[in-house]
């Protein structure tokens, strides 16, 4: 999955998940016998990043550059520790711009970011309905199999 | 009435890491990572509480983000070094937004950390430090804790054991 993000392209088509696959074995690991760490940690992003995305879109129409640029990397920061590598690069662009004082392509990037972040959060509620699926019958299921999301 | 302050932490099993973010991910990933840990972790979560623990607590290993909310959490790592209590105290920084070699330099060189970390910060590397800063072994086995919510300000190797 890249990580590079390039905020003169439309995303209109997403062809990798929003959740990158290493990142979550990663944590899978971490989780070693515990099935719920890794549930209750993306419930805990979540929680987190409704927050924040709140914050920097409040932080936006108040101008409040400094607000913005914190919110951004607040969910930039997060978002990498799940795997959540897009959304984080459309982040560090807009800490990026936040510096240049690019405003209009601030508000650009808000739209990408809450595209982004509602896939994310989409994903995740995909994974905990698989991992409902796994506890009860013992299957195992690819989560990310073919996954194709149709962006706006 | 006696003026004695009570000392919360003298009870606490060493080495004492104070781990320091705003961001409660990393509380939980670091908290899970060192289940094993033999000591005692301490959370803060700003600027102002790490200082204010890091003062109470004189932790062996800090390890904090250099952007938290309140105090620039480089400040705090460089406010408690240059204190007596807490001169001894081995210090990573962790970053995701002041990247490269010049921040490294100016982290190491002006911040007075030991280590200069860019996130995300894997649990092997967060041993890598633990085991280099305190000469703390990683256990082979890792217990597994029977809770994994945000983590309280203070976990001690004691209370995990009785879990």
């Amino acid at each position: 999955v890249s990580q590079d993000f390039d905020e003169t392209q439309p995303m209109t088509r997403r062809t990798h998940p929003a959740l990158d696959p290493d990142s979550l074995t990663s944590l899978r690991e971490l989780a070693d016998d515990d099935p719920s760490f890794l549930t209750d940690l993306l419930a805990v992003y979540i929680q987190q990043s409704d927050m924040l995305v709140a914050t920097a879109n409040d932080a936006l129409a108040a101008a409040d550059v400094d607000a913005w640029s914190r919110a951004v990397h607040s969910i930039g920061g997060s978002s990498r520790n799940i795997g959540a590598l897009q959304l984080a690069a459309v982040c560090t662009a807009a800490e990026k711009l936040a510096r240049e004082g690019n405003g209009a392509g601030s508000f650009v990037l808000i739209k990408r970011l809450k595209t982004e972040y509602e896939a994310v959060k989409g994903e995740i509620h995909l994974l905990r309905a698989v991992k409902i699926t796994h506890r009860t019958d013992g299957e195992f299921r690819p989560i990310f199999h073919g996954f194709v999301h149709e962006g706006r | 009435m006696s003026d004695e302050k009570q000392d919360p932490y003298a009870a606490c099993p060493r080495p004492l890491i104070l781990i320091v973010d705003d961001d409660r991910l990393v509380h939980s990933i670091f908290a899970r990572a060192l289940a094993s840990f033999p000591g005692t972790i301490i959370h803060a979560y700003d600027g102002p509480q790490a200082l204010a623990i890091g003062r109470e607590a004189t932790p062996d290993l800090l390890i904090i983000d250099a952007l938290l909310p309140g105090i620039d959490g480089r400040i705090v790592a460089k406010t408690l070094k240059m204190e007596p209590l807490s001169s001894f105290m081995r210090v990573a920084i962790m970053t995701a937004l002041y990247k490269g070699a010049r921040y490294r330099n100016e982290a190491l060189q002006e911040f007075m950390a030991d280590v200069f970390l860019e996130k995300p910060v894997s649990p092997a590397r967060l041993w890598e430090v633990i085991e280099n800063l305190l000469h703390v072994s990683r256990p082979a086995a890792t217990p597994s804790p029977s809770t994994h919510a945000i983590p309280e300000a203070i976990t001690t190797g004691q209370e995990r054991g009785a879990m």
